[in-house]
């Protein structure tokens, strides 16, 4: 039958793939590319068929139709394998290659080269099967490309557990006779490992849960090489030497757990071993853990046979304990002190090869080492060339361990003296003077549109205040560039931008660019929030977080009535506060140049004036402006500060609402604060102050998850209230309860500007620092790091109370004790009052947190030694001594004596 | 856009007993273009410690820190180039993800032998090689030759290892920046070897987000989230995970970075070894390749540089380079010249910034790199708009009309500015952006 392009296209149209293959069938190439334009046709723009209003299986069959037609005429190898991978399903791939074979082109081992040509394999859409059917095909021998190579992995047994496993791994290669090509080429591959760790467990339900289990030896890979090697099918030598090697080359961690897997199982003989001398010693040198410590192990037995030099375990031991791995330091110590007891000649090389150690990174390991030291000098005098080698290297040694070090090796030269270490306080955050011109607020404006920070929003809007009724047109014009980037469409998507707290900037922006305000900047700005059709997250302006959009609104009536002078509350520092006398002249002048002064912006500039007693000066010069905002905020002042907020505990609640729905909370129960200000919030009120101060509950606000979005901004907060950061704090609390969660940049800046901030801190700034220190992030440890340091040179945190919660979350929450101690250690290796700080801390909090003896706590207490030390406290630590005097040698235990000894002088 | 380059080697690379033979691919030496240039035969001092760097710098180059959503896929695996200048030989790789360069630099007592010639090429760096690598002890002597050994070269005429890899144009044109972002860089910190390795080993090991400053603590570094006078900037500090292998060896780590002021910045991170010194310079940002800082734009489209540039060549001619100073005296040019012809030859890849000894050095890229530069989007784009003519000039405003919109570019005494979202994130700091770049070519404020 010959094709035509007529036949082809009633076979397509028909849905039928069946009908399209008969119709291909026997065709020649000159044929089908006579085809070609017809294909392009019905395939249209995206491939699929012109537009059908069929069921989903008729579409379904019509797409399949068209595919075989496209495969059936597309010319050249590499297109045909781009149209290959994009198929889903092994369906399509029987019709793919049954179209292939039908047509078989001279260059189809070209598209089988194609599709496993890649480095990796493709786990959710592999073309493996479609190759592979190809390759039986064509008689073509095995690729060794990675993808094939996996791929054949993946085939014999599935990744996921919906497809049954094809059979014994073992028998399946057993029978295979290409196994000695096979496997050596998939061991080589990079990264296999990982392939073959999930090819060796299966999945199973334990109790409605999901969890994996290991599969009979015979059905993994690790058991069927292991049991082809014993029966000589593969050659031993060569698969411990692939098995090695990738090791050597390392990888994914499931890559290296299923070679040292492997490894163990093939257990090497001793002659092995030590013909591999060389492989060992380097893997314990740069090999991942799991690999060094097999490596450590199989050295020590062979050394247990007797097969080892001494200066191979010397080597060993400088490779080892120049490791982070602290397992890995002690068990080559341990092993040191075997072979140093068997040896005693070769002591003295040990001895210089485990002094390498006195520099190890963890102080722990250092105090080791000295042990070791101390008991290889037991046996005998070391020589004088072995104790200068220690004396080198136990010049760095904490001035704790220095009296055990010198009791070892004789007097020690003088530690270095340091400089009293700086303390390294960020510097305050810096503040950009007011845009004087149009251009520069273009400038400025683009700049907050893409990196939307809140002081920066202050500048737009001091810019547009100033601005933006004398140039008015001009100023038009030359936002218009940005008016894409305002709102991103009409349907109020904006309300995207609403989340991220842009909404107040974004509004502004768009009315000034449209006039009147279109309904998305009116939407943005909260105008007419109350209309049924809004959704429920549109901004209210009530709260510390509202206060932008009220003051926006203020700007933008007072711009339109022709207002131009520069913003009252414009922060003078990073934290938000203002410049007092700044703004007593402005007071002064705009009263002198008949301005009204806006209200919302003169209240919020009283929010943001310092703490402290106002100058007489100033509250006499107010009292000579003959107006009443003169006169409010002569009053404020001279009736002091907002009255501090009451900060009081609360718990995540178990469950929150959830479009309609009531849905569990994970952090449930988790302690977090509520702030309030009884008898002065009102959030309907017409008062800025007292919308401000209607802060919403933020347990309610920690219930929602992470993964919901952003959150409200506690930068924010803290730029609304500068002079009262519990509230700001409050917020970072809500956000950073979830320690295992990254914390929301805005709230890791704004636990850094705490101490720049002022107020009284409380529980919300302890629970704030407390979490940060926890959490997984290391740029959120770090800004707590920055935050104590800030601390300890402003003063401002009673270390006392901090470490009382502290000691809480130690012992009864999620707070990890190794990640606080790291934050603490950084802290403590500034000067004194740094020092002094920690040790309050942890003076409060480890009588909490002992009882609780949580991993990592030996390193808070080692700390607590440490600082106490530094600062030469003495004194007692409720429930030290108990723990101290126990019997145990835990090492909880022995640092809590070497506490006790410190505070006891 | 992508190029193929083709690595022809004898044969692999190998360590054969002691004897360490890293083969050659087509390159550049004093006698011109050469099929497999050899440049060095004897042994290294410190072999352990040489073999981990070597391995720290192949391990630089298969390594992608940054993989944005669009590119899954592995890149294909480059080997590192290496460039003899007489008295060192200077191994360097880039990450598949243009963010990192890694420099190991053999000094002239970390190696005891003949030079036999200078000049740059790739060198092959294979798995089993780098498996052997892991193997070397400190105990035994380690020869090393770099280029085929004699007897490669008298019996074997034809290429027997032939590697097509891959080039994408971003990877050149970052191996082309690093120069430019590194050559504004001072010493900022030295650490003794027990600070550095604490220092290196407290950063965080896995993905991190956000950029933090490390600023000088003591005798020691710590990092903050907010800069201080004399910090350095490091983003997604887990890319200087390769110097730990090496850590062993150090005896000292300095720290190199531009002054800042508060926006990201590259930083240059050198241990210090006997013998030699392993380099890892980092982009401003995880997500940010040194491919698109467009730190060489203006001069990409400045060509008034070519002319000086050969003359500032012929003073390099692959020695052991030389300050910009040294380079005036030596050429007769001014030194704004001479930065601007070094600029020019940074972009072609023909001179790399040696940070520790603040000396640009000649090493010729056995890629085209110009050719990637000249290719560079942002200029390609600003190209493009001149010639659709969508620029419309009023006094100091320049107007660039797209098709559903406009930018404004603004000639300020302050300097350029744009409308675009690039500028208002960047500010100019990676270059200019297509409109800044098209103004200012219309205007001819560069040729």
């Amino acid at each position: 039958m010959t094709l035509t392009p007529e036949a082809l296209r009633a076979a397509v149209e028909r849905g039928d793939p069946d009908r399209v293959r008969e119709v291909l069938a026997g065709a020649d190439e000159a044929e089908r590319r006579a085809c070609v334009p017809l294909v392009k046709e019905l395939a249209g723009r995206d491939g699929w068929p012109p537009a059908q209003r069929l069921s989903p299986e008729r579409l379904t069959a019509a797409a399949d139709a068209l595919l075989a037609a496209r495969l059936g005429v597309t010319g050249g190898a590499a297109a045909v394998a781009t149209l290959v991978r994009r198929q889903y399903g092994r369906r399509v791939h029987d019709l793919v290659v049954g179209v292939l074979v039908d047509r078989s082109p001279p260059w189809l081992d070209g598209v089988v080269a194609r599709l496993v040509a890649d480095d990796t394999s493709e786990l959710w859409n592999s073309p493996w099967p479609v190759a592979e059917a190809l390759r039986r095909h064509l008689g073509l021998p095995r690729p060794s490309t990675p993808a094939y190579l996996v791929g054949v992995v993946q085939d014999l047994t599935p990744p996921w557990s919906s497809e049954p496993v094809r059979g014994d791994v073992l028998a399946e290669l057993r029978g295979d006779p290409g196994l000695r090509d096979l496997v050596p080429a998939l061991l080589e591959v990079p990264d296999v490992g990982s392939t073959l760790a999930v090819a060796d467990v299966e999945s199973v339900q334990d109790g409605g849960r999901w969890t994996t289990r290991a599969r009979a030896p015979e059905r993994t890979w690790c058991g069927a090489v292991v049991a082809l090697t014993a029966e000589g099918l593969l050659d031993r030598s060569e698969v411990l030497d692939l098995c090695l090697g990738a090791l050597l080359r390392g990888g994914k961690r499931e890559h290296v757990g299923w070679f040292v897997g492997l490894h163990d199982a093939l257990a090497p003989t001793d002659d092995e071993v030590a013909a591999r001398l060389r492989t060992y010693t380097g893997l314990l040198a740069s090999g991942a853990g799991p690999a060094a410590t097999l490596a450590q192990r199989f050295l020590k037995g062979l050394d247990a046979a007797g097969r080892l030099d001494a200066d191979v375990v010397a080597d060993a031991t400088r490779a080892a304990l120049a490791r982070r791995e602290k397992g890995l330091a002690t068990a080559q110590l341990s092993w040191v002190q075997r072979v140093a007891r068997r040896r005693p000649d070769a002591v003295g090389d040990l001895a210089v090869a485990v002094a390498d150690g006195l520099a190890h990174e963890r102080r722990d390991v250092a105090e080791r080492v000295l042990a070791v030291l101390e008991g290889l000098s037991a046996s005998g005098p070391l020589p004088e060339s072995v104790l200068d080698a220690v004396r080198a290297r136990a010049a760095d040694l904490p001035v704790t361990l220095r009296p055990r070090a010198e009791a070892v090796v004789g007097p020690l030269a003088p530690a270095d003296d340091p400089a009293e270490p700086l303390l390294v306080v960020p510097p305050p955050r810096s503040v950009e003077p007011p845009v004087g011109t149009v251009d520069d607020l273009v400038s400025v404006a683009a700049t907050y549109l893409a990196r939307p920070d809140p002081l920066i929003a202050e500048r737009v809007m001091d810019g547009v205040a100033r601005l933006g009724a004398p140039h008015r047109e001009e100023l038009r014009a030359a936002l218009a560039p940005l008016g894409s980037r305002v709102v991103p469409d009409e349907q109020g998507s904006g309300t995207a931008a609403q989340w991220f707290g842009r909404a107040p900037v974004h509004g502004l922006l768009h009315a000034l660019i449209t006039d009147p305000p279109p309904a998305p900047a009116r939407r943005l700005l909260g105008f007419g929030a109350r209309q049924p059709d809004h959704r429920v997250y549109w901004p209210d302006p009530a709260g510390p977080e509202g206060a932008r959009t009220a003051r926006v609104r203020e700007l933008l009536e007072n711009v339109r009535r022709g207002g131009a002078q520069p913003l009252l509350a414009t922060p003078a520092t990073g934290c938000g506060h203002v410049d007092l006398e700044a703004l007593v002249a402005a007071v002064e002048s705009a009263a002198a140049a008949g301005h009204d002064l806006w209200q919302w912006d003169l209240e919020q500039a009283w929010l943001r004036v310092p703490r402290g007693e106002v100058p007489s000066a100033l509250l006499d010069r107010l009292a000579r402006v003959p107006t009443p905002a003169a006169g409010w905020l002569r009053a404020r002042l001279v009736g002091g500060t907002l009255p501090d907020p009451v900060v009081t505990p609360a718990a995540v609640p178990v469950t929150r609402h959830r479009w309609g729905r009531a849905v569990p909370t994970q952090l449930a129960g988790e302690l977090v604060v509520d702030v309030a200000w009884p008898g002065l919030a009102d959030p309907g009120s017409g008062s800025l102050v007292q919308r401000a101060v209607a802060v919403p509950s933020l347990a309610d606000q920690a219930a929602v998850e992470w993964w919901e979005g952003p959150r409200r901004s506690p930068l924010e907060v803290l730029l609304t209230l500068p002079s009262h950061r519990e509230v700001a704090a409050g917020y970072v609390v809500a956000d950073a309860v979830g320690t295992e969660h990254r914390l929301p940049d805005a709230a890791r800046e704004a636990v850094g500007l705490l101490p720049e901030a002022e107020g009284p801190t409380g529980l919300a700034t302890h629970l704030a620092l407390v979490y940060t220190a926890a959490n997984a992030d290391a740029a959120a440890r770090t800004a707590a790091v920055d935050a104590l340091e800030g601390f300890a040179v402003r003063g401002g945190l009673d270390a006392a109370a901090a470490g009382v919660v502290l000691g809480g979350r130690l012992a009864g929450s999620p707070v990890k004790p190794g990640r606080v101690h790291a934050v603490l250690a950084e802290v403590a290796r500034g000067p004194v009052p740094a020092r002094r700080l920690v040790w309050e801390l942890l003076a409060a909090a480890l009588p909490l947190a002992l009882p609780s003896r949580r991993r990592g706590l030996p390193d808070l207490v080692g700390l607590a030694a440490e600082t106490a030390a530094a600062v030469g406290v003495r004194g007692v630590v409720p429930g030290l001594g108990d723990l101290a005097d126990s019997t145990g040698g835990g090492r909880l235990a022995v640092e809590a004596r070497r506490l006790r000894d410190v505070l006891q002088g | 856009m992508t190029g193929d380059a083709l690595l022809a080697y004898r044969r692999p690379s190998a360590l054969v007993g002691d004897r360490l033979t890293l083969e050659t691919s087509g390159g550049t030496s004093t006698l011109g273009a050469q099929a497999n240039p050899r440049f060095f035969a004897g042994f290294l001092t410190e072999p352990e410690q040489g073999a981990q760097a070597l391995l720290a710098v192949a391990a630089v180059a298969r390594s992608r820190y940054f993989v944005p959503m669009t590119s899954q896929r592995l890149q294909a695996i480059l080997d590192p180039v290496v460039t003899s200048d007489g008295e060192r030989l200077r191994f360097e790789s880039f990450s598949g993800c243009c963010g990192v360069y890694a420099r190991y630099d053999v000094l002239a007592d970390g190696m005891d032998g003949d030079v036999l010639d200078r000049g740059t090429t790739n060198v092959d760096v294979n798995g089993p090689l780098q498996e052997a690598l892991t193997r070397v002890g400190g105990r035994e002597p380690l020869h090393l030759s770099v280029g085929p050994d004699d007897l490669t070269v008298t019996t074997l005429d034809d290429a027997v290892v032939e590697r097509r890899v891959t080039l994408p144009p971003r990877w050149a044109r970052g191996f082309a920046e690093v120069p430019a972002a590194t050559s504004g860089m001072d010493l900022r910190a030295e650490l003794a070897p027990g600070e550095a390795r604490r220092f290196l080993r407290s950063l965080p090991r896995g993905g991190s987000r956000g950029v933090l400053w490390a600023v000088a603590s003591g005798r020691s570094l710590r990092l903050t989230t907010r800069p201080a006078a004399g910090a350095v900037c490091l983003a997604g500090p887990e890319r200087l995970a390769q110097l730990d292998p090496v850590l062993r060896f150090a005896t000292g780590l300095r720290v190199y970075g531009p002054a800042v002021d508060g926006a990201p910045v590259a930083s240059a991170w050198e241990i210090v070894l006997p013998g030699g010194r392993l380099t890892l310079t980092v982009s401003p940002d995880l997500s940010r390749g040194f491919s698109g800082e467009g730190g060489l734009l203006l001069d990409l489209a400045d060509d008034r540089a070519a002319d000086d540039a050969d003359l500032v060549l012929d003073a390099l001619a692959f020695t052991a380079g030389d300050d910009v100073a040294s380079l005036a005296e030596d050429t007769g040019l001014p030194p704004a010249r001479v930065r601007g012809a070094l600029a020019a030859l940074g972009s072609s890849g023909r001179v790399g910034y040696d940070v520790a000894e603040a000396r640009w050095f000649h090493r010729q890229l056995p890629y085209d790199a110009a050719a990637a530069d000249a290719n560079n989007p942002r200029l390609r784009a600003a190209r493009a708009l001149i010639e659709e003519n969508r620029l419309h000039a009023d006094g100091d405003l320049v107007v660039v009309r797209l098709d559903d919109h406009e930018q404004h570019v603004r000639r300020a005494p302050s300097g350029w500015t744009c409308t675009c979202p690039w500028w208002a994130r960047y500010g100019g700091r990676r270059g200019p952006c297509k409109h800044v770049l098209a103004a200012r070519i219309a205007q001819g404020a560069i040729s």
